[in-house]
């Protein structure tokens, strides 16, 4: 227990000084950085303009309004920036370029968990502006939807949207695993946020059938709906078991199969 | 390993059916290594010295056989044996692209959990060998391949490893730097005292840097041992290169062994006789005694040739 503690400090540790190199490297190419956080901003504005229209034809879409529907969006956007800018674009799809020439060699020889490195190795800093985007994007609809905000609505649902976090990791943890095994498999991570990304409609759009597989076999449509519904007070309380069971599951899972694959890396000629 | 037919045809076939051979990269290759030896791995493209290197430090899993490095098995990975060796492959790049190396080699602190006190002392001796602390502090890819393989170096042995594997760390290096880094190398494991296991296609690496040499043909060992056991058990014929006060008739020496130049310029002749071993010292006095000798020399052949020699005798067995 100590030891792990350990190592996990010795992690969050290293992950600030990451953090910090990451910042370091995104200024150097201060053009480009500034043109990510402009695409962030324009993706944002597109989706909320087309959002806006359909909602000038109806008045709500399963039973969701839509200042309702534009907190799950900004939750959503808010879940997807954290997923894909701190595993996903800089580490995640970066995986099967990495197993294909060999890449992970370097990783592999350190003193270092190897599932850290490499999907959490290195942050992508222009996600902060989508995660502003987001919270304004919720809070606007909060206050126009005229919402029940509640201070005790709101431990739960941090609770419920770190564990959606961490599953959303863990299966995009799993999936782009197989690379290893494929050797050449790009298309990889992006079926992997595609899975993921299910999770950014509401789950009452999806027939029962749909339901009961997102939400049991491939547990997407979980990580925003019910911390959604959590926050504007419709918590059904057994998720605050189920779902860190879920998620803890998942991360063990990811381990033990990253770990398997590893036993079957070959390496690049040199 | 899959086996692709050529062309578009074969290309379509391969989709649903694959015909897979079984390439053993390494087979029975055993060795043991002492503390602070320096050994040579030497082999053809594909011989299995890179696969050994990986697999002795934990990146591949053998299907067979026992590893142990330092009492560890190295595929469990562990954390106490990963701090005790370092893994240099010239060809694959641990340093961040556009920070400086200082930045690579702080983050290398953090990883290894090197004290600052300690952290300091080193850097400043490996900067300071290799003659880089005006540059540490540069962005990498504002380098040249050079001074990034010394920034390479330094990044892999902060932590003072006691084995180091090189994974030919001169490759693509002008003469004067694959001297300085072999001259470090040197240094380092005296030192040191580290063990090293070095691969290289630069025979002047191993010559220089190895008093031992395991010589590695398509997965299996063929010679362990050491490098002057090769030039005796390889390399049947002696260099004598004369030069001749007078001219002399280039048939009357082929009768003391394969003439391989001959150079005639006015009065003097220069002359290069390939000379079976045992027969070196009767030649060499014989030649003395029938002809007008000004300058003799007898040199063993260079270790790329006696290599050679060694690979084509093994594959003629």
């Amino acid at each position: 227990m100590v030891l792990m503690a350990t190592e996990i400090i010795k992690h969050l540790k290293l992950y600030w000084k990451l953090v910090r190199f990451s910042a370091s490297l995104e200024t150097e190419y201060r053009f480009s950085f500034l043109m990510e956080i402009l695409v962030e901003i324009l993706y944002f504005a597109v989706t909320l303009l087309a959002m806006r229209v359909i909602f000038w034809n109806v008045t709500e879409i399963a039973g969701w309004s839509f200042y309702q529907l534009l907190t799950l969006y900004g939750i959503n956007m808010v879940f997807s920036e954290l997923v894909l800018g701190l595993a996903f674009i800089f580490n995640l799809r970066r995986l099967p370029e990495k197993v294909l020439y060999g890449g992970l060699d370097v990783i592999l020889t350190k003193p270092i968990n190897s599932q850290f490195v490499v999907s959490l190795w290195r942050p992508y800093f222009a996600l902060v502006p989508g995660v502003l985007a987001g919270l304004i994007a919720t809070f606007y609809g909060f206050t126009k939807g005229n919402l029940n905000f509640s201070l005790l609505n709101l431990l739960p649902f941090t609770w419920l949207f770190v564990c959606g976090l961490i599953i959303a990791y863990s299966l995009g943890m799993i999936i782009t695993t197989f690379s290893v095994w494929l050797i050449n498999a790009v298309s990889l991570p992006t079926f992997a946020e595609q899975i993921i990304f299910l999770a950014k409609h509401p789950r009452s759009i999806f027939g029962k059938a749909w339901r009961v597989l997102f939400m049991t076999v491939v547990p997407t449509i979980f990580m925003v709906s019910i911390p959604t519904e959590t926050l504007i007070g419709n918590l059904q309380s057994y998720w605050l078991i189920v779902a860190p069971f879920l998620a803890f599951s998942l991360l063990f899972l990811s381990h033990i199969i990253w770990e398997q694959s590893l036993k079957s890396y070959c390496s690049a000629s040199s | 390993m899959y086996q692709k037919k050529p062309g578009l045809m074969g290309s379509l076939h391969s989709l649903w059916h694959r015909e897979y051979k079984t390439v053993k990269a390494v087979d029975e290759v055993s060795f043991e290594i002492k503390k602070g030896e320096v050994v040579g791995f030497i082999g053809q493209n594909g011989a299995g010295k890179t696969t050994t290197l990986k697999i002795l430090s934990g990146l591949l899993y053998p299907t067979g056989g026992k590893v142990s490095v330092l009492g560890f098995d190295p595929w469990k990975r562990q954390c106490q044996f990963q701090k005790q060796f370092a893994l240099v492959m010239g060809q694959k790049n641990q340093l961040w692209w556009d920070l400086p190396a200082m930045e690579t080699f702080l983050l290398n602190q953090a990883i290894y959990e090197i004290p600052p006190n300690h952290f300091k002392k080193t850097l400043k001796e490996l900067t300071a060998l290799l003659d880089v602390e005006s540059i540490i502090n540069v962005q990498v890819r504002k380098l040249s391949l050079g001074q990034r393989m010394k920034c390479e170096l330094i990044a892999a042995l902060l932590h003072n490893p006691q084995v180091l594997f090189l994974d030919e760390p001169t490759i693509g290096l002008d003469v004067v730097m694959q001297k300085i880094l072999r001259d470090f190398i040197k240094v380092y494991n005296q030192k040191f005292g580290a063990t090293i296991i070095l691969t290289s296609h630069y025979m002047g690496d191993v010559k220089e840097l190895c008093k031992r040499a395991v010589i590695i043909d398509r997965g299996k060992k063929v010679f362990d041992g050491e490098l002057q056991n090769i030039i005796d058990q390889y390399a049947r014929n002696k260099i004598l290169s004369f030069v001749f006060a007078k001219p002399v008739d280039r048939k009357s020496l082929a009768q003391f062994g394969q003439v391989k130049e001959f150079d005639q310029d006015g009065c003097l002749s220069t002359v290069t006789i390939l000379v079976p071993r045992k027969d070196t010292s009767r030649v060499a006095a014989m030649l003395m005694r029938k002809l007008p000798v000004q300058d003799l020399t007898i040199e063993e052949p260079p270790i790329e040739a006696i290599i050679r020699e060694a690979f084509e005798t093994q594959n003629k067995k």
